[in-house]
């Protein structure tokens, strides 16, 4: 087996079966199914959460709601403003579906659908369109984009800082992808790397491998492991932290 | 390893479709509710925080007037106490003086009726001074002198002794 083989089992999408709808090839894939997951905890588990009165949940109804009050007094209030916390709701959404499908992965048999490009493509997509909804609805569509370009730049610029900054709306979002997939598939990838180590000398020398390489090799991928689960809270509030900066960047120009 | 780096625009729809409808459910499920409590208790909290600090500025103004009337009250029985010690003092004064004026009376009066009484003795002395010495001259003169004449006599004797004459007399 080779380590591109690997890697494509354990981090690639497993397609099922395809489904066709009004022309469209719609797969029913594997990170289809953690994202269903992830659908089904938000959605279920956490009112079921917030509206229990039961002692033993209490803690986690107060988890999420240390995390939507920082998300609403860290990230939506600061970069939107005071008066525009109502898109708190999206946020949270956003920082939770990103974060529970991120923290699916280090389950057995599951996998990071955040690892998949679709994913954080289309995640971006609807940033992307939030930025210039929130723009457009806040300032006029004329104004957006005479706005776009930044304030006291020379008239004679206007012509190439114009395209820049189109140019710029949608390298943003495509950045927010990039940097979301690359950074859930970097860890899996190095885990799956110092994990194929072990094989790798093991097929040199079967006591080098099992002895030298193994504790090792364990090692570095549980302090991997950990980094990933501190990367997986991360990303979820980069993500949702950059679209509130761009959003909020898009209504109230300088 | 194309696969890694291809998007799937079945996976993005899906992705997209789960996403917004997780958006519009979770902001009446979730997010509301709890945003909706904790507004509410951030608001409990602002409340109360504001109805400690207005017990707390009336409890000042009350110490403040309680104060200020204590250190009225004590201003007022210091000057109740200073006025009463001055009175007293005036009292006393005015109390002595009378018991001295009355003791000068009575000095007085005492002195007076000693006066009064040395005179009645010194008049007492002289009547007798001058009945001895109407005795000697009768003794003297014998029975010369009638009755009338002897009358006449004493009579004159007594008001040359009235007059203080007598001791020239007698001297």
């Amino acid at each position: 087996m080779e380590l591109k083989e690997i890697l494509e089992h354990h981090i690639i999408d497993h397609v099922y079966r395809w489904f066709s709808l009004l022309g469209f090839n719609l797969p029913i894939s594997k990170h289809l199914l953690m994202m269903l997951i992830t659908a089904f905890v938000l959605a279920v588990v956490f009112p079921l959460i917030i509206g229990s009165r039961s002692l033993f949940l209490r803690p986690f109804k107060s988890m999420i709601e240390i995390i939507l009050l920082f998300i609403r007094d860290e990230i939506v209030i600061p970069n939107l403003g005071e008066k525009n916390k109502g898109y708190t709701p999206y946020f949270s959404t956003l920082f939770f579906f990103i974060l529970i499908m991120n923290l699916l992965g280090f389950i057995p048999f599951a996998s990071t659908a955040t690892g998949n490009i679709s994913v954080t493509l289309a995640l971006s997509l609807t940033s992307f369109i939030l930025m210039n909804f929130a723009g457009i609805k806040h300032q006029g569509l004329v104004k957006y984009f005479s706005h776009m370009v930044p304030s006291g730049v020379p008239v004679w610029l206007y012509p190439i800082m114009f395209p820049i900054e189109i140019i710029g709306l949608f390298t943003k979002s495509f950045a927010l992808a990039i940097r979301l997939f690359a950074n859930m598939i970097a860890g899996h990838i190095v885990i799956l790397v110092f994990i194929s180590f072990i094989f790798i000398f093991g097929s040199i020398n079967l006591y080098l491998g099992l002895f030298v390489t193994a504790p090792v090799s364990v090692l570095l991928v549980l302090f991997i492991s950990f980094l990933e689960l501190f990367v997986a809270f991360l990303q979820a509030y980069v993500f949702a932290f950059l679209t509130a900066i761009f959003t909020g960047a898009a209504m109230n120009p300088h | 390893m194309e696969a890694l780096i291809k998007p799937e625009l079945g996976l993005i729809f899906w992705t997209v479709l789960i996403f917004v409808i997780l958006v519009f459910i979770l902001a009446k499920t979730v997010w509301k509710p709890l945003l909706s409590a904790v507004e509410a208790r951030e608001e409990k909290i602002k409340a109360d925080i504001e109805a400690a600090k207005k017990a707390r500025d009336e409890a000042q103004i009350v110490k403040n007037e309680i104060e200020e009337r204590l250190k009225k009250l004590s201003g007022e029985i210091s000057e109740k106490i200073s006025l009463a010690s001055r009175e007293a003092a005036l009292e006393r004064e005015k109390i002595i003086e009378k018991a001295s004026a009355q003791a000068q009376l009575m000095l007085e009066n005492a002195k007076k009726e000693i006066q009064s009484q040395q005179l009645e003795v010194s008049r007492q002395l002289e009547k007798k001074v001058l009945e001895i010495a109407l005795l000697a001259s009768e003794k003297a003169l014998g029975s010369v002198i009638d009755k009338e004449i002897n009358a006449q006599l004493s009579d004159v004797l007594a008001k040359e002794i009235a007059s203080g004459r007598i001791k020239k007399v007698n001297g």
